[in-house]
């Protein structure tokens, strides 16, 4: 356990919230693209995090993205045949990423962001008074 | 009600026996080390501002905590310092 564990517990959280931040962008960004019809469409990327465990494994040590996976489902594959990246029959694939839900992560993922920045405002606060024990 | 005496734990009783060996406590190492903790820290703040502004992997957070962290142990430092300086004039000023 180093001094400052709070601050490496809450970064990795910042880090992991970053990510997934970076990712809805990701997948908002690609809201848009159409594929061939007989290709694979854009599938939106989704985040998995797990817990980093400590030596004891009844302390943690904060947060890690270890996956991310393509949302599964059907994607509507649509008669387009003015599209240049229409098919020989004229079909394109949408995107599957599904906008309000997208939205809702988006507010989850700047709400944690938001939330280990708290922690990391109140851990400096309480090591800043433990410094002044005794003083004066 | 008869008043019992208040007696040392026995722990407490055998850690104050005799003075400590003077190699067990070398202040003037260990603040070396403080001094050496810090400049690590300070310096892995700088590396991550300069991996920050010429555009590497690094995020504004890590920058940010590392230099708090840094900040942290100077004021830690300094306060295991101001103690030292304290006790040594508190000592200083004793009529002998």
């Amino acid at each position: 356990m180093s001094a400052f564990s709070t601050f490496d517990i809450a970064g990795s959280a910042l880090g992991t919230s970053q990510f997934w931040l970076d990712t809805i962008g990701h997948n908002l960004a690609n809201l848009n693209t159409v594929r061939p019809g007989d290709e694979e469409p854009f599938r939106a990327h989704m985040v998995v995090a797990q817990e980093i465990r400590g030596l004891n494994a009844s302390q943690g040590r904060g947060v890690a993205v270890t996956a991310v996976v393509e949302q599964g489902g059907d994607a509507p594959r649509i008669f387009d045949p003015e599209n240049p990246m229409a098919d020989e029959d004229g079909y394109v694939v949408h995107p599957v990423v599904d906008l309000g839900g997208q939205m809702t992560d988006l507010i989850i993922a700047q709400r944690s962001y938001q939330a280990n920045l708290q922690v990391v405002s109140e851990a400096r606060e309480a090591y800043q008074s433990a410094l002044r024990i005794g003083r004066g | 009600m008869p008043i019992q005496p208040i007696r040392m734990p026995a722990a407490v009783d055998a850690g104050v026996t005799g003075p400590r060996a003077a190699s067990d406590v070398d202040f003037s190492k260990k603040i070396g080390d403080a001094v050496q903790s810090v400049s690590n820290a300070e310096g892995r703040a700088d590396a991550i501002a300069t991996d920050l502004a010429t555009g590497g992997s690094t995020n504004v957070h890590e920058l940010m905590l590392a230099t708090t962290k840094a900040s942290l142990q100077m004021d830690l430092m300094v306060q295991v310092r101001n103690r030292a300086v304290e006790a040594y004039q508190e000592i200083m000023r004793m009529p002998l």
